[in-house]
């Protein structure tokens, strides 16, 4: 099974679940390749959990889910050190991280302490516990959602913490030919539950090593470079996108080669991904009038810089 | 015929031309004139079976590296020629020239080429008038205008049409062109021909009608009534009056010998004409007998005035006289002049050395003057009675019927006097402080002016001054004569000239010394209104250089002056040569002498010397190779793009004017996908091609895979389907032109 054929075959067992979100689908199965993390913002109810649950369902890989509340402690997520009578020592229980894929529920709405707790998780795949550093599975993957509507008793993520998610997804409501297909669907089951697993963990390894060989030509590089120069000298934008940002839509550019079965990168491949790698990692300018829901302004504000980057022919 | 064809034809023949009139200018090797002779007709031949010839003389052709190391063959031979064959300049120029034009006529490939040859052939011409001045050239130039108009014509034409259908020229032996070049008709031509000979005709009407004149036709101001301040050749001092200031400017005057800057605001005097007989009213001349000037050598008039004896040792004063037209013949330099240079038809004297020309002058007129001035000689200074010749005595020493006391004044002044040099003096001085300058005499009629001025009003003018001193001098036994001419106290920083004015004309005197000659003597005090240089008068100096400089070189360059920088060059690269055939003559001895020694050194016994020196040789080419090599290497890594890509860009480019001429450009910031996507939905028919295109486009940009020869034949193919089918729509039907914003995906 070569890796177009693999990658397809995930893209579509994900889609028997949630319905007509072809691209949504595309770009979280980028993301797993692209080694990151996925932020997925919506209102309740469109499938956020569902697509996280379907994608780790395909894989023959560990799944683990937090609910994140705002009692929620560090502790509860990373593991504890419980003290052992037998061997009269401390012994380490991993928390629910030690997983391959982890869906981070309502993400905003626990504190600060324990957002951060899941910054090295997410950058180093370890944890450091009591001076001890756990390696975390491979592939490691965590799927953040939240809620854009309701802010109440949230509290957002800080930018460094943004940041180190690869992408952020916005799912939208289905057409209504797709919605009739999910509620023709039987409901006695969670759909996620008749899927069976795909790929195993060693496939997802081999392909993450192989996002690694796409060839990115010099004059691309150059394209990426100018829309994130772009970014930062715009007055649309307080924030522009940080050098963790360009390796991030380098990361993800090659990974949606790989998806789309080429070894090279084209312009396409850095246009389409800059406003979901890029537009969580800006900040709008307010002084110039940003209103709204900033998710939508910010891919807007993206996507209009884009429109001034000139493609290399 | 064919637009290509004509253009490549019209070229071939405008270089003809160019080097014909070469030709005939000058005896040409009859090994250069085979060479261009067959170049011309290799190049002919090219144009009229394009195909016939290129597929035999492919074999034949010649690499680029070849012809390289021919211009530099050429370049070398051009030096070898300068210094050892023709030993000039001229003529080695236009031997490397005519290698040039064999270059050029060969490699005709690019729009580049053609230009060059253009300029080569240009130079041809000129060089070639540069070395003839005989009628065939006309006919030549005519010809060469009336080609010039056509190349030009045609090439600009051509290049629109390139602009249009970039890629065609390219690949036009791939396959035979599908969209033929527009022809020429006979109707086209003959207009053409028409336009090139009718702004033939305006130019020469212009060229005969534009006047020569240094003067415009439409400035003289007649009619002036007002007495004005200037130089006439008649002294009356009956008439009193104001006088108006006339600020024009008569003449500019340089002393091109005279350095130093103290020197520059010393006045000096530009003497007009000398006056020996007062009637008591006004000066006139009784000696009116003039003398023809004799012209020798060309342009230059020497004399030699009776009554002058200028020192053999005294240093000549040279003056570059820019004298505007005035309404006089007299010509003016300072006293006294020896001889007068400038492109006069004769010139004359009187025997007061004033100069006269035959006829006023009408346009602005340069010439020089060489004159040597008179000083007191220091054995006069003291002698209290001198000896003074007959004709001097008779002419420089009558006085009017003047009142007597007039010469009481006189008598009273120079009492005191120890020597007549002293009298002089004495007499000088009176006048200069006891008198009043002033120009703003009230306007009377007076019968006895002089008397007037010395003994009621005390003030007045130059010519009063010059008039009182002359009669008092001459009352008194001293010869003396009154001299009109101007007075040159403007300097010029910008320029380094004296600006002379018609205000500055003046009047002054002349003292007869029999060993020293005629004295200039000013008894006029300095005019008291002179004001110091304000900006306004620097800026108009600096005007007035400016417009010296336009006037010398552009309204009175002409034919000598173009010979004199033409000698000039002659004479620089002449220069040139020799010092070069020196060093270059030092140098090889320098390194036969080095070599010979390093081979001797080298050698060990036994083994030849030329040995040594071939190995030497053989390093010298290899190390030459190695640099060229490292060279080619170093501007091939430049580009970052294979050449592979670069074809495929190319053909990416030229499907996208395609599609630019149906309406759909794509936006810089648009990917080929999503201009892919916008062909579809506005050309839907274009859309498989221009899909297909753009995947290969993709593959080789981008995945840097290799292009094969049938993919890109293809893809030419499609770009080419692409381009009729362009021109089918817009034959049927307008396209849709409606500004479409890429569809975006959000």
């Amino acid at each position: 099974m070569n890796s177009s054929q693999s990658i397809n075959l995930l893209q579509d067992n994900i889609a028997q679940v949630i319905k007509g979100k072809s691209r949504v689908i595309e770009l979280a199965v980028v993301c797993l390749l692209a080694r990151g993390h996925l932020l997925i913002e919506d209102v309740p109810g469109v499938g956020k959990t569902t697509l996280a649950h379907s994608l780790a369902r395909s894989l023959d890989c560990s799944f683990k889910r937090i609910q994140f509340t705002s009692d929620l402690l560090p502790s509860d997520i990373v593991g504890i050190s419980v003290f052992n009578r037998q061997k009269q020592a401390f012994e380490f229980m991993p928390g629910p991280l030690f997983a391959h894929i982890v869906l981070a529920d309502e993400i905003n709405r626990t504190t600060p302490k324990t957002q951060s707790s899941l910054l090295e998780a997410m950058s180093e795949a370890q944890i450091s516990v009591d001076n001890q550093t756990y390696p975390l599975h491979q592939p490691f993957m965590v799927i953040a959602t939240q809620n854009p509507a309701e802010y109440h008793g949230t509290f957002p993520l800080p930018e460094s913490q943004l940041d180190r998610f690869l992408m952020r997804l916005r799912i939208g409501y289905p057409t209504p030919d797709e919605e009739r297909k999910v509620l023709e669907r039987p409901q006695s089951l969670h759909p996620a539950n008749d899927l069976q697993p795909v790929l195993t963990a060693q496939h997802i390894l081999d392909l993450q090593a192989q996002v690694e060989k796409v060839r990115i030509e010099d004059s691309l590089m150059d394209y990426l470079l100018a829309i994130v120069q772009v970014t930062r000298q715009s007055d649309m934008l307080s924030l522009g996108v940080s050098t963790r940002g360009a390796l991030a839509l380098t990361k993800a550019a090659k990974s949606l080669a790989l998806v789309r079965d080429r070894t090279y990168c084209l312009p396409e491949d850095i246009k389409e991904l800059a406003p979901a790698v890029l537009s969580h990692r800006v900040m709008l300018n307010r002084a110039q009038g940003a209103r709204g829901r900033s998710v939508e302004q910010a891919e807007g504000v993206i996507h209009d810089l884009l429109e001034s980057v000139p493609v290399p022919v | 015929m064919l637009l290509d064809q004509a253009f490549r034809l019209s070229s071939i023949l405008l270089a003809a031309a160019g080097f014909a009139s070469l030709t005939l200018a000058i005896t040409l090797p009859p090994w250069l004139l085979v060479l261009a002779g067959g170049a011309f007709a290799m190049a002919l031949l090219r144009v009229r079976h394009p195909g016939v010839i290129s597929d035999t003389m492919r074999h034949f052709r010649l690499s680029a590296l070849t012809w390289n190391i021919f211009l530099v063959l050429a370049f070398a031979g051009f030096w070898v020629d300068l210094l050892l064959i023709s030993q000039e300049v001229l003529p080695a120029g236009i031997h490397f020239l005519v290698l040039l034009l064999v270059n050029k006529l060969s490699n005709l490939d690019l729009r580049r080429d053609f230009l060059h040859l253009y300029a080569i052939s240009l130079i041809a011409l000129l060089a070639s008038a540069a070395l003839t001045t005989q009628i065939w050239y006309a006919p030549f130039f005519f010809i060469y205008l009336v080609i010039g108009v056509w190349t030009l014509l045609l090439y600009h034409l051509l290049q629109e049409q390139e602009e249009l259908a970039e890629p065609q020229q390219g690949h036009t032996q791939a396959a035979p062109s599908t969209a033929p070049l527009p022809r020429l008709t006979a109707r086209f031509f003959w207009t053409t021909n028409a336009m090139a000979a009718s702004a033939f005709g305006i130019t020469l009407l212009f060229f005969f009608l534009i006047p020569r004149v240094g003067v415009g036709f439409f400035q003289n101001n007649h009619g002036e009534n007002l007495r004005t301040t200037g130089f006439s050749e008649h002294v009356d001092l009956g008439v009193m009056g104001p006088v108006k200031q006339d600020p024009s400017i008569v003449m500019r005057v340089e002393l091109p010998e005279r350095t130093g800057r103290n020197s520059k605001w010393e006045p000096l005097y530009l003497r007009g004409v000398a006056y020996n007989r007062y009637d008591g009213k006004s000066w006139s001349n009784s000696l009116p007998h003039r003398r023809m000037l004799t012209e020798l050598p060309e342009d230059t008039f020497t004399l030699r005035t009776s009554g002058t004896k200028p020192a053999p040792t005294a240093r000549q004063l040279r003056q570059d006289i820019l004298l505007e037209p005035l309404d006089t013949t007299v010509l003016f330099g300072t006293p006294f002049p020896t001889s007068v240079k400038g492109h006069f038809l004769s010139l004359q004297s009187d025997l007061m050395g004033s100069l006269y020309l035959p006829v006023p002058l009408h346009t602005r007129t340069q010439y020089t003057v060489y004159s040597s001035p008179t000083t007191l000689h220091a054995t006069e200074k003291k002698s209290a009675a001198l000896l003074y010749p007959d004709f001097i005595l008779q002419q420089y020493l009558q006085v009017p019927a003047v009142n007597e006391q007039v010469l009481e004044l006189a008598r009273q002044i120079t009492q005191p006097a120890t020597s007549i040099a002293q009298a002089v003096a004495l007499l000088h001085t009176h006048l200069l402080t006891h008198y009043r300058y002033n120009l703003d005499v009230p306007s009377l009629e007076s019968p006895h002016p002089l008397e007037d001025f010395l003994l009621t009003r005390k003030t007045g003018y130059c010519e009063h001054y010059a008039t009182a001193m002359v009669v008092m001098l001459r009352s008194v036994g001293i010869p003396a004569r009154l001299v009109t001419g101007f007075l040159a106290t403007e300097w010029n920083e910008f320029g380094g000239y004296y600006t002379v004015r018609q205000r500055d004309a003046h009047a002054w005197v002349e003292v007869y010394f029999p060993q020293s000659g005629w004295i200039t003597m000013d008894p006029t005090p300095p005019s008291p209104d002179a004001v110091g240089p304000t900006w306004w008068q620097s800026a108009n100096s600096a005007m007035d250089s400016v417009r010296l400089q336009w006037d010398r070189m552009f309204v009175h360059y002409s034919a000598h002056d173009q010979f004199t920088a033409v000698q000039g060059i002659r004479e620089g690269g002449e220069a040139v040569r020799t010092g070069l055939s020196e060093t270059l003559s030092a140098l090889s001895a320098q390194g036969v002498a080095i070599v010979s020694h390093m081979v001797i050194s080298l050698t060990p016994s036994g083994l030849p010397h030329f040995a040594i020196a071939l190995v030497l040789a053989l390093a010298a080419v290899y190390g030459g190779i190695a640099i060229l090599r490292r060279l080619r290497n170093r501007t091939t890594q430049h580009s970052p793009f294979s050449t592979q890509q670069q074809t495929v860009i190319a053909l990416y480019n030229a499907m996208l004017q395609c599609c630019a001429q149906q309406g759909i450009t794509k936006p810089v910031s648009a990917t080929s996908v999503e201009f892919l996507e916008q062909i579809r939905t506005r050309w839907g028919e274009a859309w498989p091609l221009v899909d297909s295109v753009t995947r290969l486009y993709t593959h080789v940009r981008f995945g840097e895979a290799a292009l094969t020869d049938e993919a890109l034949a293809t893809a030419e193919a499609q770009v080419r389907t692409l381009r009729l089918l362009g021109r089918s729509t817009a034959d049927s039907q307008p396209p849709s032109r409606e500004p479409v914003m890429p569809s975006l995906t959000r």
